[in-house]
């Protein structure tokens, strides 16, 4: 798989602009919001209530990263479903014949794709992160969080996430993309059962694309300061690291069989 | 039996408008609806097909009222569709197709419908292949399975929609001829860019542009506006011509180049009076409208 | 136009030829991670009988929802079929129904398997109700969320006109679902969207009382109920709308 820069930079913007352009992106996470706010009107879990409390607790930063990490325990759902219908859809459009006769390389359409409309669709989940922030900023009375809150996502979020955009495409390549999405969802919930410790479950390892041992391992959170479900591990920020380059890792691996599929489906024809 | 529309007006939400009062009467035989891309040759059709509900005015297929539900419901029993994109169930075969849209089209007599599938599938020579899954047919045999589903119920109004686009000329031919075989008892609108599909079926034809009729009449009355009009231009040395015109063509001949031109050449230029196509006609038409007027020269 | 008609057995024969593949895909795709969360139960001494009961209430639905919002999302010869007498309207309908029907025969035949080997557990008290509610009682198990999933799914297609963004939508609710149960069953406004409880509150069922039962089971399957057959009837209007469904075809 050999990467054009310049045409890399190129289908990334526009994969960017198609997927941000598309009303149902907003309209999903704009009733998923609203959903949660709804939940988390329960007296003992408000969000006012858990954040006041976890700042009496804990540092400005370990509680930006237990927002991230909440954020991140639910809002992929979104961004991985969102992104199994972007590779059919080219497709279906045929524009991937197009693009199959022009001197860019397919990995490097993909790249672009696997970029693109994955930054675009973790755009509005970066904004409902920001609202949390600003919240918690204001509880705290203190405007670092917003400048804080910037690297806590790209630590905490973006490795899981390119991990599921990755396979997001890479599944739908062959597997039909509702079925993509159930199955997808029926992983994702698994990986939200990462506090059951008699389940075995890939978020209680070092795949872990909620970033759990990125929360413990860098950020420092623990038992005390994870509120409702108590963390029966712990984490070195070595394995920090370690688990952030490996969802890494593992992404590239599921985009070079993507790419190597494709080609091989491509001589089949 | 005849259509008859009249201040036929879509306008889209969000303002676009798409049909801007348009008036039309469309008689039985072939008649061709000519205009740009985004000319609104689609919206009109699919008012006429029931599937989209006009704005306002008014729309009489036969006896039949096009704004009503129940007129539209009628209108849908006498008619054939062949919409510009048309969607298949790839994984069914082509015999299987017509079958399923026969029994959409309210034939529920199996044998009747079973024989009219392959009656029609000998008309349009898919017959050989007929088993085969419809995603190993090629542009043009899917263009011939659309024309066979759009004649099951043997229709009085059909309404192919760019039906040509994309076919190879052989097929194209065979195409046109088997619409103007059709036009003879029937209603068969023909919407299309290509000027030729027009002139080689139609006696009649409305050229429609940004949501209007902006001509109807017969090919003959066209070319008779365009009369006077067309040129031939030999410019040397290959400089291009001045003028108040539109090259409609240019012809390389070594020393010099022969331009066609629909217009007005400037009166120095030795021009020749050239007898008009359809396509100058057109050419002329779009000129004299402008970019976005829609000023109606005859109806 | 009579209904017998418009369902002739021509006319099943190819919508379930059309929509066979993942009518039977999606489940059986469902029979392995369920196989294998019971082996893991099994050996983490949990009870399978609570998993299999998850994969009735919990993941049947779900996989019947996101077929209907795929189902009615996209049709490959939509225009065409809007020009034909038989609306497609209708065959929006009859392809909602033939899902709901398939998935409602897989999870009966499900829960009757459970209970025929011992492994649902009843409250106490539902022995001395007759065996025909009992036998209703228990279908509403899987019914009500089947039909809320199913409901939500055929407005949010025709609403978002976008399959993965239905999926989205669909998985997203089922998650927080689960995840927030405490918090849907301590709010009353929100009580109604307890979708899950025989799994996630009631398990096992014979050890709650009476008036937990009602409250937080019996009730909500009513609600879900309830707000099904809105959703349905808001779906079949927006089905109406055949501007929007034609702009949807391009939306994905």
């Amino acid at each position: 798989m050999t990467l054009q820069l310049p045409a890399l930079w190129g289908a990334l913007r526009y994969e960017f602009r198609m997927q941000i352009r598309r009303p149902t992106v907003w309209i999903t996470f704009a009733l998923f919001t609203l959903l949660m706010i709804a939940l988390f009107q329960h007296p003992a879990t408000t969000f006012e209530e858990t954040y006041t409390r976890l700042l009496k607790q804990e540092s400005l930063q370990k509680v930006l990263a237990d927002w991230a990490f909440n954020i991140n325990n639910y809002l992929p759902i979104c961004v991985g479903a969102l992104l199994a219908g972007r590779l059919p859809r080219d497709r279906r459009t045929r524009v991937d014949e197009l693009f199959t006769t022009m001197p860019t390389t397919r990995g490097t359409r993909l790249w672009g794709k696997l970029f693109g409309a994955m930054l675009a669709t973790t755009v509005p989940m970066f904004l409902i992160y920001l609202g949390g922030v600003c919240f918690i900023a204001s509880y705290a009375h203190n405007l670092l969080a917003i400048p804080l809150a910037f690297p806590t996502f790209i630590v905490v979020a973006l490795p899981g996430l390119i991990f599921i955009s990755a396979f997001s495409l890479a599944c739908t390549a062959f597997l039909w993309s509702p079925l993509y999405q159930f199955l997808f969802i029926c992983y994702w919930y698994w990986n939200t059962l990462w506090f059951h410790t008699d389940l075995v479950s890939l978020s209680r390892t070092l795949l872990s694309p909620i970033g759990l041992y990125t929360v413990m391992g860098i950020y420092g959170l623990n038992e005390s300061s994870s509120g409702q479900h108590p963390i029966h591990i712990t984490g070195t920020p070595l394995q920090a690291i370690a688990s952030i380059l490996l969802l890494i890792a593992t992404a590239v691996v599921a985009m070079l069989a993507l790419d190597g599929y494709l080609n091989w489906r491509q001589a089949q024809q | 039996m005849q259509v008859t529309i009249r201040d036929l007006t879509k306008v889209y939400r969000g303002g676009v408008r798409a049909a801007n009062g348009i008036n039309l009467t469309i008689p039985t035989g072939m008649f061709g609806l000519l205009g740009p891309n985004g000319a609104g040759k689609t919206t009109l059709m699919r008012m006429l097909a029931g599937i989209l509900r006009p704005t306002s005015g008014s729309i009489q297929v036969g006896g039949y009222d096009g704004t009503t539900e129940a007129g539209r419901r009628q209108i849908k029993k006498t008619l054939g569709y062949l919409p510009q994109e048309l969607g298949m169930y790839p994984d069914l075969s082509a015999r299987e197709f017509l079958d399923y849209v026969g029994i959409l089209k309210g034939m529920d007599d199996r044998k009747q419908r079973q024989q009219r599938v392959e009656e029609l599938l000998r008309m349009v020579a898919l017959s050989e292949v007929a088993g085969r899954k419809l995603k190993t047919y090629s542009g043009g045999m899917k263009r011939r399975v659309g024309i066979a589903q759009a004649l099951l119920n043997d229709p009085k109004l059909l309404i192919v929609d760019e039906p040509t686009a994309g076919l190879d000329p052989e097929e194209r031919i065979r195409f046109r001829n088997l619409l103007s075989e059709l036009g003879g008892d029937r209603i068969v609108l023909l919407s299309t860019h290509i000027v030729e599909d027009i002139a080689q079926t139609c006696q009649n034809l409305a050229v429609m542009k940004a949501g209007r009729v902006i001509f109807q009449g017969t090919v003959t009355e066209m070319l008779q506006e365009t009369r006077g009009k067309v040129w031939t231009l030999a410019v040397p040395g290959g400089a291009k011509p001045e003028g108040n015109f539109t090259v409609v063509s240019m012809l390389n001949m070594g020393a010099s180049v022969q331009y066609r031109v629909v217009g007005e050449p400037l009166p120095g230029q030795q021009a020749t009076p050239a007898e008009p196509s359809l396509e100058d006609g057109y050419v002329w038409l779009m000129r004299e409208q402008g970019p976005n007027s829609a000023h109606v020269l005859a109806s | 136009m009579p209904f017998v008609s418009f369902v002739s057995l021509d006319r099943l024969r190819y919508e379930v030829k059309l929509a066979w593949k993942p009518l039977v895909l999606m489940p059986l795709l469902l029979t392995a991670p369920i196989t294998l969360l019971v082996i893991i139960e099994h050996f983490t001494r949990e009870s399978p009988a609570h998993v299999l009961l998850g994969a009735i209430e919990m993941l049947l639905p779900i996989a019947g929802g996101v077929l209907v919002a795929t189902t009615i999302a996209q049709d490959a010869m939509l225009e065409l079929h809007l020009s034909f007498p038989r609306t497609y309207q209708r065959t929006g309908m009859l392809r909602l129904l033939m899902i709901l029907i398939w998935i409602a025969l897989l999870s009966w035949l499900a829960i009757s398997g459970d209970a025929l080997f011992g492994q649902l557990a009843l409250p106490t008290f539902a022995d001395t109700i007759s065996p025909i509610v009992r036998f209703l009682l228990i279908q509403l198990i899987w019914l009500a969320p089947l039909m809320w999933l199913g409901s939500v799914g055929f407005c949010v297609a025709l609403l978002v006109k976008s399959r993965s963004a239905g999926g989205a939508l669909l998985g997203g609710v089922w998650l927080l679902d689960i995840l927030f149960v405490g918090n849907i069953a301590g709010t009353t406004w929100l009580r109604p969207l307890l979708l899950f409880p025989t799994t996630l509150l009631i398990f096992p069922a014979n050890l709650v009382s009476r008036s937990y039962f009602e409250t937080y089971w019996l009730t909500t399957r009513f609600e879900l109920l309830a707000m099904a057959l809105v959703f349905f009837i808001i779906g079949r209007l927006l089905l109406q709308n055949t501007e929007s469904l034609l702009k949807g075809a391009t939306e994905e």
